[in-house]
């Protein structure tokens, strides 16, 4: 992998410009550096990457192994594991609400419990996720219940 | 539901009916005479229950744990809180032991007392346990909205 720095005295915030043929697992490790020291996540859709800011990301899940992220309207794939997302993402803004799901805390419009301990949680896009038994104990803790 | 929890399903609500009807045998024992008039239930007059309405029950109980089936199903019902479902499936219960009612003749349907006691027996009990439930759910659900706000309206501070 070539490296080449510019120095500019009118940048205003350092730049990171990947060019590469497709997205290697290589390339995905150089991304995440770039943006672990910012809120932001890289994502990709229809080919192309693009970079969220977390503020901006209402849930994220897994399916058949591949993890979605999704925000006002629109749905992005990101090859970071969900876990490695948990660890990522920050823990004042985001919660696990099952196996397959993590939430951002800001996005939720309505909670409504179950008789059974799980949590309806109806997003401000308007998808329902359930915070299953195990993970309401933890969201109760969060919030101060 | 796979096949094996759906029998003992069908068991447990088969045996319920069974000790159901035989108490309301014991206790009605006296009056059991007048019951054969007009109950296939009790057509053996309090000397036990007949294979015929032993058949009734056990198709009711299929019936009841098909419904809990359906209800209780995550491939249908995903995004429904369990409360509805259960509030859903007693319904729906209510209606298909209405129908089995009818069809096997367990009380005449143009005995409107045996409608009444049909109904308060099977809608006090449930009426009041939902609605304790319901509000329970609902207090608790304020609760944790009251609770996200504040812990929101905490962190948009912190933020600024």
């Amino acid at each position: 992998m070539k490296i080449h720095i510019l120095y500019d005295d009118n940048a205003e915030e350092p730049e990171v410009t990947v060019v590469c043929r497709e997205i290697t697992d290589e390339v995905s490790r150089l991304l995440r550096a770039a943006e672990s020291r910012e809120d932001r996540l890289t994502v990709m859709k229809d080919g192309q990457i693009f970079i969220l800011r977390y503020p901006d990301i209402i849930y994220i899940d897994t399916a058949d192994k591949r993890t979605f992220v999704y925000t006002s309207g629109e749905v992005y794939e990101t090859g970071q594991r969900l876990y490695e997302l948990e660890r990522q993402l920050p823990a004042a803004d985001f919660f696990r609400a099952n196996k397959s799901c993590i939430v951002g805390i800001r996005h939720i419009r309505s909670i409504k419990a179950d008789i059974d301990g799980r949590l309806l949680l109806t997003m401000d896009s308007g998808d329902k996720l359930w915070v299953s038994r195990q993970y309401a104990a933890d969201f109760r803790k969060k919030i101060g219940m | 539901m796979d096949n094996k929890k759906m029998i003992t399903s069908t068991a447990e609500i088969f045996t319920l009916s069974l000790l159901f009807v035989s108490l309301f045998n014991l206790v009605l024992g006296g009056e059991a005479k007048e019951l054969r008039q007009v109950s296939e239930l009790f057509s053996l007059c309090g000397e036990g229950i007949s294979f015929a309405a032993l058949g009734e029950l056990l198709v009711l109980s299929v019936i009841i744990s098909a419904l809990r089936s359906l209800w209780f199903s995550d491939r249908f019902f995903k995004n429904m809180l369990m409360l509805n479902r259960i509030t859903l499936m007693l319904v729906s219960v209510f209606f298909a032991a209405g129908i089995c009612s009818v069809l096997f003749g367990w009380f005449p349907p143009s005995m409107w007392q045996a409608w009444l006691g049909f109904v308060l027996s099977f809608g006090i009990g449930t009426a009041v346990s939902f609605a304790v439930m319901f509000l329970r759910t609902r207090a608790e659900s304020r609760k944790y909205e009251c609770n996200l706000t504040a812990y929101n309206d905490l962190h948009d501070k912190g933020d600024e």
